[in-house]
Formats: C-alpha cells, structure tokens, sequence
C-alpha cells in the first residue's frame, strides 16, 4: 500500500499541530514491541491527547484504507503491537486518566493508556484493588490487558483480564462509537466486552474501559517448598488442589531458574533443589488460619526436603523476588532467549516438562522452565546464541514442538501472551477451518477494511524479517521483569 | 433452540420459527476434578451437574438458577444468568472456557478451549452469554469449576429503609470478609449475607461486621430458612403471585430506584437484589409492565425478561434500548444466513 505524502498531510490537518511524527527518529522507536525479534518501521506515529483525536485518526484511516495499530507500552510478547509497514502507529500514552473509582459499586473507569498498577493504586484508599497482575504491570497499559487478555500469577483464583473488565467505549476500525456492557457488573443481550478482549487490536481500540474491583485481600500465607525432582513438584500441585483449596497463586521453577534467580537475587531458595513449588493462600485472617493448618499438612505429605513459610511481608517479598527475577536472571545466562507461553492440562504438567527436557537435549539447546503450575500455563525460556549460525532457526523450531506438544496434550499455544504475529502460524492447530473462518468475519464486522493490526493472530501474511531475541530493554535497565 | 424452557420469555418467538429442542443432547462429557473442569452437552440439567460435582466436593460458583426448574446448562449461558454466588467469584461468563455450537450456515464450530487458561483467537465462547439463542445452536460447553466450600451460613440485617440497605451492601462488599453473596430483599427489608467456611469462621467474620459497624447486628439464619431464602429467589418464586420476572442489571442507586418503583407500582412488584446490588429482579404482574418499561426508559436502564409475556412492544428487552450496529453486524458474522431469529432489542 503506497500512501502519498499528500495523504499525510490531510491527517495533519485533522490533527492540532505536533500530534503526527514522521521522522526517523520516532519510526525507529516504535518499530519493535516485547518481542524484539521482530521489527518494522511505520509509515508515522500519531501520539493523541484525547479520545477525539484517536477517532479522527481511525476515520482517517478508514477513509484512505491506510491500517494501524494501537500501542500502549508495547511489552507485548508476542509482537503484537509491532508496526505495519506503510501503517500508523497510534500511541495511547497521553490518555492516561483515571476517570473515576466508585467505591460502593467496586468499579474504576479508565482511559487505555493508563498503567495497570496506577488502576490499584488509585483503588488503595478504598480497600480495593485491580487484580489481573501480569509482571509487567509496572508499564503495561489497560488498553494493551484488554487486547490480549493478560494474565498473571492468580488466574486459577480471578480470572484473566476479560473477568475484570464489564465494559467499554471503542471505535471501531469503521470509525464508529460503540458501547459494549456498562457501568453494572451484567448486561442485557450478548457480551460484546467478552469478545473484544483478547481480540489483539484487530477490532479498533478500547478507549474508555470500566473496571471490577476487588476487596484487597487481608492475610497472605506463603510457602516455599523444595523438591528434588519436578515430577514431586507437580505431585505437590494436585495435592494441594485434591485437598480442596483454591490458593491464590500456585508457581514452579526448576532447577536453572533457580540458580540463576539465586545468582540474580540471594532469595534463599533451597540449596539443590531441582524444583521449587511457592504456594500463597490469601483471604481474610479468620479463614486464612484454618486453611494455612490444612495447608500445611498437605505439604508435609509430600515428598518436599525443605519447606519454608514466610513469617512476615519482608520474607513473602523475597520468595516473590526469586520468582519474578526468574526470567530476566535467565536472560542474563545467555546471549538471547525466547519465551513460550503454552498451557496443557495440569495433570500432564510433570509428563511436559519431561518431553520438553528431550526435545532441549535433542536440539542442544538449554530450556529453563518457570510456571504459572496452578493452571498449567508453562513458560519455557530457549535458551541460545544468535551469532552461532543457525541457532535461531533451531531455537524455533523447539520452540515450535513445545507448542505442537501443548496441542496434541489437549491445552493450547497461548495462555496469556496472546498470538501476535509470533504464534499466528499455529492458530489453525487450534481451530479448524470453519472456527477460523468464523473469526474472519467476526473481525470484518469491526473491521471490514482489514486496517486494525493486519497481519497478527491470523496465518498468512508476510513474515516481518527476524532480528535479535533476548530482554526487552525495560528489563535490561531494571525496570520491569516478567513472569 | 431451546432447553427445558424455564425462562419461557426468552424462546418465545413466531410461529413460522421451528423450535429445536436440546432436550437429547444430555450427558457430563468429561469431568476432570483435578482440572477443574467439565465438559457437557447444553442440554445436560443444572441438577445432573450440579449432583456430579458435589460428588467431588466442587460446585459452579456462579450459583446458576433454575435447577429446580430443569434450566440446562445450555439455557443458562445463553439467557446469561447467574446466582447470588456471582458475588464473590464471577458469573457465567467468568467460568465458561469452550463452546461447541452450529451456526446459522450449519458450520459446527468449536470455540475457545477446554483448559482453564487460553488466550488463543477470539473469545467467541463469552459473546454467547447472553445471545439467547440469537447466534447458533449451542451443542456442548466447557466451563471452569472451583471447590465446594466447606460449609456456608446466611445472616440477616434488618434496614429501615432502601437507602440504609445500599449503605450495608456498599460496606459489606468493599470490606476484608470475602462474602460469597450479598442480596437483598427488598420487600422485607432485608439484606442476606452468604459467609463460606466452617460454623465458626463464619461467625467470628459475622461478629467482626458487626463490630466495625457494617450494621447494627447481623443475625444468623437457621439452615432451613436460610435454604428457603436462596431456593425463593433460585426458583423465581420471591413474588409468587406475580407472573413476570425481569432482571434488571444495576447500580445500588438504580436498585434503591428500583426499589422506590414496587413499593408504589399497581400490582406490588416485588425486588430482590443480588450480587451486592448488581442485580436487580423483579417480579412484576404483566399489568405492571407498561409503566415499568416506561420507568427503565426514563431512567436509562435496561432490563429483560424472563419470564412472562414479551415487552410491551414485543422485544426481547425493556426500558432503553441501547441499539448499536455492532451488534447486527455480530450477528451477521454468526449468521450469515439468517436463520435464527434476531435479538430484539
Ligand atoms: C517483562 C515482561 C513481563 C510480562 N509479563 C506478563 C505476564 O505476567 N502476563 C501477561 O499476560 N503478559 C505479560 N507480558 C506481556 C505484556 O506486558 C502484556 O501483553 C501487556 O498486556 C501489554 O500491554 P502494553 O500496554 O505494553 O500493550 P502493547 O504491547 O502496546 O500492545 C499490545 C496489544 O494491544 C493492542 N492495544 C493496545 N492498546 C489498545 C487499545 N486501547 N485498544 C485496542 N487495542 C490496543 C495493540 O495493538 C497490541 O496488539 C510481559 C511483558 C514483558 C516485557
């Protein structure tokens, strides 16, 4: 698509002066996201003040069939926010208020550029708390959970995004305003916010959003449990969900996660451990006392060398160092890495990471395992070295496996990083035709155009050149880590 | 397509509409206790599902209603409706995690997935809670399930008025307690509070309300009342005599609102409020509906009824509309053929 420079100049005149940015300067800086293997540089970058500019840009868009792409933080991990070439990026920054937090109904509304974290914080003074929490939620925005449904440590418990989001103002990639649920927790007819989170920007973009909020939980009790293989760690996980709890966040790290998260952090971890399992029940104090007896027991039946429980918030916060230092301490082992995201049915958790272990040794590449086990979600890092010719290519062909084997294991290729264009190759292992072809053209009736975010969660289109792997530079400096 | 037709208003259509029964389409395909989750055929009844779980000592949090009636579970997630256990874990949208379903042009399409996490294409499974049937023929469904608490006791508040009731909800669900379902009876003036564990957990978080003054006092129910508390609203019997019920999603001003409308409307509609004030339903005699309509019109709300004639004007809702091309446009993408009938806003 070739966009004459005339064009440009009518967006600009849409525009107050200084919103539009066509240099190199800016293309360059927004020419990647999380997923920094991937790159492309955009025709411009609209960076809008308020909603009305985002909806004059889309109807621009629209009008000169010109696509774009929405951006918040771009942490996105699987290059979903990644520009496309002759497209606009549209940066949503700047629309960072906080409309309002109504305590006795427990709902925030938001603009998309607001940060995660900012959304509890500003809930705090209420007792409240938003509580999707993925690693990265120093940074990432609203408007980037929406999109991709993001996780975090507490999914078995509360859900993913879409569980705390009941409803939204967007504009569509026609131009259109349209309300999708309300300000109450259940709508009338069907749910529409439902479908457009996770819809990864190919629907328009989200911005006004109205949050749940939730009682911030009084009591945490956390454990650290050393095991000396992964198979007891994973034996420890169906204990614990046998018994009949519902703890609040269920993590395994094996053991090159921990050396490096020991090297990284000093977290204390268990000496020789091949996994370490943290558990965390969290709920009001009266109830926290007698599941934190039944809690223990479990664990005391099982095959654990070292159990450690965290006696005050000084000692919870260094068993979630090591866990969150994980993968940028892993990053740190080697040159470049890449992380995948793929979930199988809990039960076969210790039957993966054994056929995840062959494939590593088979392809000579190290795979250090990290994971969200309460609900499957694995997140293998391959390990490898870019300037070794050919190692890239092997790294995602493992890659590749790994996500054929969460497939064929009856779980799915993404549990909370979403498609993008890194796993858009293997949707269909997912869906079959008709499924897919059903997504089509739920995408044209928000997008008949093809201009949102074209060329991402859908095989297809051209593959954008691979650059490097590796930490996102917020990481590199310290900033955020990821999970 | 229907189930076993408990909230009859919403399968009311035409004449020239064939209905297609789900009744046969019976059976739990799987159940994986230690998966938390369950595949079944949308004709399955709540009861089977229900009897299966507590087996394993797991239930559906979402507290979905109409057991008693036959709802199925395909019914359920089509109408959207969930219990007063929504409080505190998330409704029916929350815990569906696949569906399998024949759209209009006869595909059969599987959707979303079978593991508690899954961010992989659209999340068609969610934009059918609340379809109505409107967008294919729902065959089989997956949902997430939790574990059964252990025991669960109901207390009472007495309010003076239905402003005094919001200010108890408000403060009972901001606070550290976790309550598994907070509703209110509007009636009677009474506010339910639903408190999960053991006897005397429930208690001592009781007796903490009370002492930082959520309310005055908080009384224990015995068990058998308090099961008839739950059974009246999860049989939509809390207006017995009325024949209409409506859900109305709401704010606590629109429910105090709401409120204010039964205590004066013609024929004593009756409010029960649940999930901390989120939602409102009503029973209400079909002579009441015209001005009730005009009263959600009025003060932009929008409702639905279950059961009982259709709105005054033949759509599936009541009050504000709240049309939007988006929605044809969906179901357009859903059926292209046209061959369900249209959700009538
Ligand atoms: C260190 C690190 C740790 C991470 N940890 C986690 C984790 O624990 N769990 C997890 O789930 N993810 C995690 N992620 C991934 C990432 O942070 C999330 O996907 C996040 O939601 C992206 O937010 P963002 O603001 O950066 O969005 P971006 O990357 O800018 O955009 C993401 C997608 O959202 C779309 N988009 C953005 N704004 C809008 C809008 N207003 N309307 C419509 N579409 C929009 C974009 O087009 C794009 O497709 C991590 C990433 C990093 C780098």
């Amino acid at each position: 698509m070739n966009t004459p420079t005339a064009d440009l100049q009518s967006l600009c005149h849409r525009l107050p002066p200084g919103r539009f940015h066509a240099d190199a300067a800016y293309q360059a800086a927004f020419e990647s996201d999380g997923l920094t293997a991937f790159r492309q540089r955009p025709l411009g970058v609209v960076i809008p003040e308020c909603e009305q500019e985002v909806i004059e840009v889309i109807r621009w868009c629209y009008e000169q069939s010109v696509p774009f792409v929405a951006r918040g933080s771009g942490t996105s991990l699987s290059g979903g926010s990644m520009p496309v070439a002759d497209g606009i990026v549209i940066s949503l920054n700047r629309l960072n208020k906080i409309i309002h937090v109504d305590p006795d109904n427990r709902i925030a509304v938001v603009q998309p550029g607001v940060i995660n974290l900012h959304v509890s914080a500003a809930a705090a003074r209420h007792g409240l708390y938003y509580a999707p929490d993925p690693s990265s939620q120093k940074i990432c925005t609203i408007g980037g959970n929406i999109a991709f449904n993001s996780g975090g440590a507490h999914c078995l418990k509360y859900g993913m995004t879409s569980n705390h989001v009941i409803g939204m103002r967007v504009v569509t990639a026609t131009g259109e305003i349209v309300n999708l649920g309300g300000p109450t927790l259940e709508s009338i007819g069907p749910d529409g916010t439902g479908l457009f989170c996770g819809s990864e920007g190919l629907f328009g973009v989200a911005l006004e959003i109205t949050l749940r909020l939730l009682p911030k939980p009084e009591c945490f009790h956390t454990v650290l449990v050393g095991y000396r293989s992964l198979r007891a760690a994973g034996d420890a996980v169906s204990a614990v969900i046998d018994s009949g709890l519902l703890p609040g966040a269920m993590e395994i790290m094996e053991s090159l996660a921990i050396q490096a998260a020991e090297a990284a952090t000093a977290c204390g971890y268990p000496d020789g451990a091949a996994a370490v399992l943290i558990v965390e029940l969290e709920g009001p104090r009266e109830k926290i006392a007698a599941e934190q007896q039944q809690l223990d027991a479990v664990i005391a039946a099982t095959d654990a060398f070292e159990t450690v429980v965290a006696a005050d918030d000084q000692q919870r916060a260094a068993i979630w160092a090591g866990r969150k230092s994980a993968f940028s301490a892993v990053g740190k082992l080697s040159p470049d890495f890449l992380v995948q995201d793929g979930v199988v049915p809990r039960k076969r958790l210790g039957e993966a990471l054994e056929r995840i272990e062959k494939l590593s040794l088979a392809s000579g590449l190290r795979v250090a395992n990290v994971f969200h086990a309460g609900d499957g979600n694995l997140h293998p890092l391959i390990l490898f070295d870019d300037s070794i010719a050919g190692q890239l290519q092997q790294a995602e062909a493992l890659a590749g496996k790994i996500l054929m084997m969460c497939v064929e294991m009856g779980g799915s290729i993404t549990g909370e990083h979403g498609v993008g264009i890194e796993k858009r190759d293997y949707l269909p292992e997912m869906y079959d035709v008709s499924t897919i072809e059903l997504m089509h053209r739920l995408r044209a009736a928000f997008d008949p155009k093809t201009i949102a975010n074209p060329g991402k969660m859908f095989p297809g289109a051209d593959a954008p050149a691979l650059l490097t792997h590796g930490l996102h530079p917020l990481e590199k400096a310290g900033v955020i880590s990821r999970e | 397509m229907v189930g076993n037709r408990s909230k009859p208003t919403l399968s009311a259509v035409t004449a020239e509409t064939t209905l297609v029964s789900s009744r046969s389409l019976s059976g739990i395909v799987e159940y994986e206790p230690s998966e938390f989750t369950f595949t079944a055929m949308a004709g399955t009844t709540l009861n089977e599902i229900n009897d299966t779980l507590r087996d394993k000592r797991q239930y559906m949090p979402f507290d979905p209603l109409l057991a008693d009636h036959n709802a199925t579970i395909g019914g359920t997630l089509a109408a959207g409706i969930s219990g007063p256990g929504r409080h505190r874990y998330g409704g029916v949208r929350d815990f569906v995690l696949g569906a399998q379903f024949v759209a209009g042009d006869g595909q059969l399409i599987q959707s979303g997935g079978k593991v508690v996490k899954n961010a992989a294409g659209f999340d068609i499974p969610k934009l059918l809670v609340g379809s109505c049937g409107r967008f294919g023929a729902i065959t089989q469904l997956t949902f997430k399930v939790f574990p059964r608490p252990q025991g669960i006791q109901t207390y009472q508040v007495r309010c003076s008025d239905h402003a005094m009731a919001a200010t108890v909800i408000a403060a009972a669900a901001r606070g550290r307690w976790e309550l598994d379902a907070i509703d209110y009876s509007a009636k009677t003036r009474m506010v339910w509070l639903r408190i999960s564990g053991a006897a005397e957990i429930s208690q001592a978080i009781a007796d903490d309300m009370q002492r930082v003054g959520v309310a005055d006092s908080l009384t224990r129910v015995d068990s058998d009342q308090a099961a008839l508390i739950w059974q009246q609203l999860g049989s939509f019997e809390f207006g017995p005599e009325l024949d209409c019920v409506a859900k109305v999603p709401t704010t606590l001003r629109q429910m105090i609102g709401l409120a204010d409308w039964c205590d004066t409307s013609k024929h004593a509609a009756v409010l029960h409020n649940s999930v901390a004030g989120a939602i409102s339903w009503i029973a209400l005699s079909q002579h009441d509906l015209d001005d009730f309509d005009t009263y959600l019109r009025e003060t932009e709300v929008t409702g639905q009824l279950m059961r009982g004639p259709r709105a005054p004007d033949g759509r599936l809702v009541i009050g504000n509309r709240g049309i939007n091309h988006i929605e044809s446009a969906i179901k357009h993408a859903m059926d292209p053929v046209g061959r369900f009938p249209i959700f009538e806003r």
